[in-house]
């Protein structure tokens, strides 16, 4: 029995060497490793994960202190409400703190902290804010937000690190399951079903990192967009009847009405949308030419877009603002599909756009296609060889642009502007 | 086409309407009629036409009602007239066919007609005949009519629908050479017809009459033998209508039958007379054409078939070596088919190892792709397992076989081939299109998220959908109700404290009384009563109460015991807090809504939004400190040259000699660095003040007004614009005039100060700053508030402070001008040392000073030191950086000012600390020293960067930009705040704040984790597991060998402990 264990150990232990050399960053389930390398991964990664939550323990004891140290160590305004901090008491103070407080509060950081602060060249420690809406309102620290916001981080990223499959990134559908696991219990009113809620909140997460069609995102991404406290902060507001969060998509109601639209769509009720039935996409207020190329450059099932695709959609159209939408409609309207956006597709698409105003539209509106495209290109400062992605992800035009080329209301918006 | 048209009202009908004239239907043989189509075909089709078979598939007969039958049947004598019509027009029917109608009448072919009107024939191909001859007569009567009509098994059958095989069967030699005999004859004859008509030597008219009446008995002929006349027509108009070649022309597309075949013989005979009456030499000419092509054709076959008989002679000639040859090839054959079969079987083998070769790579594209839509294992695809399994089998093909079965199945494989290419590409595309993501096979197979249509989603609005979800599932639904009973009772308690809280009359009261506090004396913050902590303390006990009631719904008791708890667990932080005043609490419930973005600025007037710290609030210093602060920033600096120098001249111990050095060398050489900067600031200060008074001359009249209201002024003393208008009036004063005002500060100034500002000895004159009381005093004053030196200081002091940029300029340049003495600075002011000295007593606003003056001075002094100790820097952040060089701060210059200036340290330490980050962020990345031109690029971009985010510029940057985000993070930002998206909606402050805070967030936790950082730690991890895994393994292995005797006694003892430690092993 027990040669057996160590014969095949050794044989283990042969074929595993090379690849775990050349593989340094362990990944759990990749299927090129065997049985005994994915255990041997889940250890390492268990290890690791269990390294940084004493870690962030330590860290938490550390920020106290410094904390307590900075609270000592203030001066107080003119008005005698606002405390400050002098860098020259924040540097004395920091002298004396271990290197993760150190690390908390690099150079930047401070120099922004200074111009936000704008005040004698001192940082104002004071923030009024409230870590959790429902208990108490404290009186915070930048300092300690701050300090407060890297634990949450910390955590969650402890919290990920068995969904993930090395230390740096995390599939789509492993952060579904984390949602489901995590975020979903915690609502008092659960979603329909769990799973159609992490898809939509993953989906919105995964578009606003501009990872539309990839499978993975880096977990440093996924912190530093603090998406994930968005979400909490939803699923605390709805729990507690608060009043939503400045971003509301995570919250049940908008997934909700996001559900209950696609549903809507759905006449044959066969769980993905048909370009036929897309047609009837907010009263019919998108162009024809858009919401086919919506088909286009999305992942579709037998040519029909489905519950993911569309909540694509929806974050394009809801964080108009965003890199990540820009790039959504870049695509869509680059219907060459060469990269580039020139005069022919603008044309192209204020043609279709031009077609979608409805009947009753009075008649003053009537657009001229060839005055709408000249002003889009001005719009646009439209070069004559075209517009790239990165250039037109510059602009800061480009949220009106594709408002304006892709539906009715905000053509209409735009058109009305002056108005 | 050629059907006998049904009327409507019957057969009867149609009998009496057509009983006197003569019937159409021809009856002529049948053996003849093929004859004729076989021929005709030959001559008018192209090879590959086939006959139409459209008048077979037609099914398109109006089914007969029974009433038609009843009719038909009812009149049973004229059936076999009907039959004989029928038979010809079956026979024109099929003559007809030959003349590839493809488009026959519409109700023929369509399909749904013949849907909806024969519903029960079964197949109904050939039913023609069957139209009358209802299923339910007889198979005798069926039989006979067949037997009578002789049709040939084409149109009875309706499985045959072809009639050339028929036709076939039907031609032999023995019809074709009666046929060939009559049309010889009937050609003769004519032909000596035409002979006698040539040879008679009639005149025209007269030939005509004759051949007329020729015709006419010829008719009479026709009329008994009608095929014959039939015949001849028909064939003149096929010679001379149309080349061979060409298809007939469909009948049936004209309108007009160029001749009607299936009317009576009568009709078509009396075309015949038509046409020749026309022109009987053309019908002549063209049977004799007719003939003569006919004899040539005898000919060639005839010369045909004797070359074939010559051949066959010739053959019959060479028979027993032919027999030889033959008997030996067949030999050569068997043994050659044997080599043959070898080397098919090689290229069989080949083909099949090439069928397995791409079969293989498709499966590695398949696999590919596989990994990268899914996670699973890849089980292939079965058809080309199935294909896989089968090929081997294909070897015992024959070689014919085996060749089409391969062919066959190489295009399909190329087929999938590029199908399966293509979908990996689609997929490596939408994967991935960066290619440093590496997670290769770790992903789920991508599945279409298919939404499960709700019960009702299809109707009402979503209000109602949105209950009627809820109600759909009943656990939901219950919970749900639960909810949102609770959820409307936590409202309830929710707005309650916030009402109290928000008590506008309360609030605002306590502001004003706030704010109305900052005008007076600011003792009130140090001196806040301990009354005043225990009622804040009250007060937010309460707070807890009120929050933490939503929480836990049942009693009160719960509610008191946490309040207590929550009282007592307040520690040092509340503690500070409860010091702040009473209406920060209140104030922040406004702000109840933001999510942790709400960062409180210090009060600041939109006004000033530009400027930096409002005037009010800003660091300044006296005239006198001010003085002094320049002068040993001077000093100070000039140490540093000092220092470089010797550092530069001896490589000797720095720090021993820097004391002594300060006296000893001679300063006018090492400030080359700074003299050029104060040369090229100080003319251009002048020329500002100087503009600025030329441009400001006029309004001086009217400015003296204000003079008198200022002289006031000390009732609102504190008023931004008061002061900021006073001071643009001392200002331009100053600079219109300049000597009242100086003469004044003369008269205001006291003398000690005067005796302090002696340029001469700098040392000295720190020392008896150091020592003045009256200093002091000023100092103390100072220090509860900036403002206070305005107080303190006499009037003349207060009036002058804010001076502009000239006096703190030339401050400065008197203590560096002292010690150098350099004359070209010194022609450059023309004022005396004493006026210069005069000007300056005014209040140092630090800020301005900061930004304005020591920056240049210090910013290239500290890319020096940068430069000087690169190696040292290294890795420093600015925390640690000042142990290696320390920036000037006032104690250092020996300036015992008191600590509430800690600007100026700041400041330096802030610079300091940019500095050192710009050089480890862009020039130290090699592990070597910096070469000459990289010191350059460093100094140049270090001091570019210092203007720009600290100098004065760095205000009139906007806000958004003032955080440096990389563009990723500003592109993940999900607030729509960016005002860069939205550049006509205005952003109120608040707005900014969020936006800067979340960017502040996100900047600080992506520094946090970074991709290598991380990596790197795992890896650390991941060798440490690693070698602990193989010294495990190494003493398994040891243990095994020295245990390998007793292996079932001892080694679970020595495993234990390293199977604790291989959790992850266990299981292999």
């Amino acid at each position: 029995m027990t040669t057996t264990a160590t014969n095949m150990q050794n044989t283990d232990q042969k074929s595993i060497y090379p690849s775990l050399i050349n593989a340094m960053t362990s990944r759990r389930s990749d299927e090129a490793l065997n049985d005994f390398q994915r255990d041997f991964n889940n250890r390492v990664m268990g290890l690791f994960a269990d390294g940084r939550s004493t870690s962030v323990e330590q860290f938490k004891t550390d920020t106290d202190n410094f904390l307590r140290a900075l609270k000592t160590e203030f001066i107080r305004g003119e008005s005698g409400s606002k405390r400050y901090v002098t860098l020259k008491r924040l540097m004395k103070i920091l002298t004396e703190s271990p290197q993760s407080i150190n690390e908390l509060l690099p150079h930047s950081t401070v120099t922004v902290f200074v111009k936000i602060t704008n005040f004698n060249l001192t940082i104002d420690i004071t923030l009024i804010g409230h870590i959790n809406p429902m208990v108490t309102i404290f009186t915070r620290f930048i300092a300690e937000e701050l300090a407060k916001t890297v634990i949450h981080a910390e955590e969650t990223y402890i919290k990920l690190l068995p969904y993930s499959e090395n230390n740096t990134e995390i599939s789509s559908y492993s952060l579904q399951d984390f949602v489901a696991a995590h975020y979903v219990p915690q609502m008092v009113e659960e979603p329909e079903r769990a799973d159609y809620y992490s898809a939509y909140a993953v989906g919105i997460i995964f578009f606003l990192l501009d990872a539309r069609r990839r499978e993975n995102i880096y977990l440093k991404d996924l912190l530093s967009s603090t998406l994930l406290m968005h979400l909490e902060s939803c699923i605390n507001a709805e729990n507690n009847c608060l009043e939503m969060p400045e971003i509301d998509v995570f919250t049940v109601g908008q997934f909700r009405a996001t559900l209950y639209e696609f549903r809507c769509l759905d006449t044959d009720r066969n769980g993905v949308l048909s370009p036929a039935e897309m047609t009837f996409f907010r009263d019919g207020y998108f162009n024809a030419m858009f919401l086919q190329r919506i088909f286009d450059i999305s992942m579709i099932y037998d040519r029909c877009l489905d519950f993911k695709a569309f909540v694509d959609l929806m974050a394009a159209i809801k964080f108009r603002h965003t890199r990540a939408s820009a790039k959504y409609h870049f695509e869509a309207l680059d219907f060459k599909n060469d990269g580039v956006l020139d005069e022919d597709e603008i044309r192209t698409a204020a043609s279709f756009q031009a077609q979608v105003v409805p009947e009753y539209a009075p008649n003053e509106d009537s657009v001229h296609i060839d005055i709408v495209t000249a002003e889009l290109k001005d719009m646009l400062r439209l070069k004559k060889t075209g517009l790239t992605l990165e250039e037109f992800i510059d602009n800061r035009m480009s949220s009106t642009f594709t408002g304006f080329l892709s539906n009715y209301s905000d053509f209409m918006k735009y058109e009305r502007r002056e108005q | 086409m050629s059907k006998i048209p049904i009327s409507k009202t019957g057969f009867r009908s149609w009998l009496s309407a057509n009983e006197g004239r003569e019937s159409k239907g021809v009856l002529y043989e049948q053996k003849y009629q093929s004859h004729h189509d076989r021929i005709r075909k030959k001559e008018n089709m192209s090879e590959n036409e086939r006959p139409s078979s459209s008048s077979y598939a037609s099914l398109i007969n109006p089914s007969p009602t029974a009433e038609d039958y009843e009719r038909y049947d009812a009149d049973r004598r004229i059936r076999g007239k009907a039959r004989d019509i029928r038979v010809a027009q079956r026979s024109a029917s099929s003559s007809a066919r030959n003349s590839l109608s493809m488009t026959p009448e519409p109700n023929e072919t369509s399909p749904t007609n013949d849907q909806y009107f024969t519903p029960k024939r079964e197949s109904g191909g050939g039913s023609q005949d069957e139209e009358f001859v209802t299923p339910s007569t007889s198979k005798k009567d069926l039989r006979k009519s067949r037997r009578m009509s002789e049709s040939g098994s084409a149109e009875v059958t309706p499985v045959s629908t072809k009639p050339p095989r028929i036709r076939k069967n039907e031609k032999t030699s023995d019809e074709q050479a009666y046929y060939t005999n009559c049309l010889s004859r009937k050609m003769e004859e004519n032909f000596s017809k035409m002979k006698d008509l040539v040879f008679s030597g009639h005149s025209m008219q007269e030939a005509r009459e004759k051949v007329l009446s020729d015709t006419i008995v010829d008719t009479s002929k026709c009329s008994r033998s009608p095929r014959r006349s039939s015949r001849i027509t028909s064939r003149s108009d096929v010679i001379v209508d149309r080349s061979s070649s060409q298809p007939p022309p469909m009948e049936t597309l004209n309108a007009v039958p160029r001749f009607p075949r299936a009317k009576s013989p009568v009709i078509s005979c009396s075309k015949e007379t038509t046409i020749l009456r026309t022109s009987y030499v053309d019908t002549l000419v063209a049977a004799h054409q007719m003939h003569m092509q006919y004899a040539d054709r005898t000919v060639v076959t005839v010369e045909q078939q004797m070359t074939k008989l010559e051949s066959m002679k010739n053959l019959a000639a060479l028979s027993p070596a032919v027999q030889e040859a033959k008997r030996k090839r067949n030999a050569a054959e068997a043994l050659r088919k044997l080599v043959e079969t070898n080397e098919q079987r090689e290229k069989k083998l080949e083909v099949i190892s090439d069928l397995k070769d791409r079969i293989g790579k498709i499966t590695n594209v398949q696999f590919s792709t596989h990994q990268l839509v899914s996670n699973r294992p890849f089980a292939g695809d079965p058809e080309n397992e199935k294909l896989l399994k089968s090929l081997d089998g294909w070897v015992s093909l024959p070689f014919h076989e085996f060749d089409v079965q391969t062919a066959r199945e190489l295009q399909s494989l190329q087929k999938k081939m590029l199908v399966t290419i293509n979908r990996f590409k689609n997929v490596a595309s939408l994967h991935r299109r960066n290619p440093m993501n590496r997670s290769f096979g770790t992903s789920r197979k991508s599945i279409a998220m298919k939404i499960v249509p709700s019960d009702f989603a299809t109707a009402g609005t979503y209000s109602d959908s949105h209950s009627l979800n809820s109600a759909s599932h009943p656990n939901t639904r219950e919970v749900s109700t639960q909810v949102t009973a609770r959820l409307a009772e936590t409202a309830m308690t929710q707005t309650s404290p916030r009402r109290v809280g928000v008590e506008p009359l309360d609030l605002s009261s306590l502001e004003k009384i706030n704010s109305s506090s900052q005008t007076t004396p600011p003792t009130a913050p140090t001196i806040v009563p301990v009354t005043l902590s225990t009622e804040d303390f009250a007060q937010q006990t309460q707070q807890t109460e009120e929050f933490v009631v939503p929480h836990s719904n049942p009693p009160a008791v719960s509610t008191s015991t946490l309040s207590m708890t929550a009282a007592t667990t307040l520690d040092i932080d509340e503690m500070l807090e409860s010091i702040d005043l009473r209406n920060e609490s209140l104030e922040t419930l406004d702000s109840f809504t933001h999510f942790k973005s709400d960062i409180s600025y210090p009060p600041m007037s939109s006004t000033l939004s530009a400027d930096s710290t409002p005037r009010s609030e800003r660091v300044s210093l006296d005239p006198e400190s001010a003085r002094r602060l320049s002068a040993g920033v001077s000093h100070f600096l000039e140490k540093i040259k000092k220092e470089n120098e010797s550092f530069e001249k001896e490589n000797e111990d720095e720090e021993e000699k820097r004391t002594a050095e300060v006296e000893e060398i001679p300063v006018s050489d090492s400030a080359a660095v700074v003299v050029p900067s104060i040369d090229s600031n100080v003319p251009k200060v002048e020329n500002i003040s100087e503009e600025s008074s030329e441009t400001q001359s006029p309004p001086l009249n009217d400015e003296s007004e204000v003079e008198l209201n200022v002289d006031e002024h000390d009732i609102t003393p504190f008023e931004h614009e008061m002061e900021e208008q006073e001071e643009q009036r001392r200002l331009r004063e100053s600079a219109l005039t300049p000597t009242p005002p100086r003469k004044r500060t003369e008269e205001t100034v006291t003398d000690e100060y005067r005796r302090y500002i002696d340029p001469d000895d700098e040392e000295d004159e720190t020392k008896k700053f150091l020592n003045n009381d009256e200093f002091e005093r000023s100092l103390e004053e100072d220090q509860f508030d900036p403002r206070g030196a305005d107080d303190s200081a006499d009037d003349s002091g207060f009036l002058l402070n804010n001076k502009p940029l000239l006096p703190l300029k030339s401050i400065f340049d008197t203590g560096t001008l002292s010690p150098s003495t350099s004359p070209g600075l010194q022609t450059d002011t023309p004022r005396g040392p004493d006026e210069v000295n005069e000007t300056t007593i005014g209040n140092l606003d630090m800020e301005d000073y900061c930004q304005k003056e020591y920056l240049v001075e210090i910013g290239p002094v500290m890319v020096q030191k940068a430069i000087e100790f690169q190696s040292e820097l290294r890795g420093q952040n600015w925390v640690s950086s000042p142990n290696i060089w320390k920036p000037p701060s006032l104690e250092q210059i020996q300036l015992d000012l008191y600590d509430q200036f800690d600007y100026f340290d700041s400041y330096s330490i802030l610079l300091w600390g940019a500095i050192v980050d710009l050089i480890n962020a862009k020039y130290l990345k090699f592990g070597r020293k910096l070469n000459k031109s990289e010191e350059d690029m460093f100094e140049k971009e270090a001091l570019e960067m210092l203007q720009k985010e600290y100098g004065p510029e760095s205000k009139k940057k906007e806000w958004s930009k003032e955080v440096n985000m990389s563009k990723k993070l500003a592109g993940m930002m999900p607030l729509d705040l960016d005002y860069r998206f939205d550049v006509r909606r205005g952003l109120a402050d608040n707005e900014k704040q969020k936006y800067q805070w979340q960017q502040i967030q996100m900047t600080v936790i992506a520094d946090r984790y970074p991709r290598k950082k991380l990596k790197d730690e795992l890896d650390v991890v991941y060798n440490t597991e690693k070698e602990n895994l193989g010294q495990i393994v190494m003493e398994r292995e040891l243990e095994d060998v020295s245990f390998s005797n007793n292996r079932e006694s001892q080694p679970e003892a020595g495993q234990s402990d390293s199977d604790q430690k291989m959790i992850g092993v266990s299981n292999v």
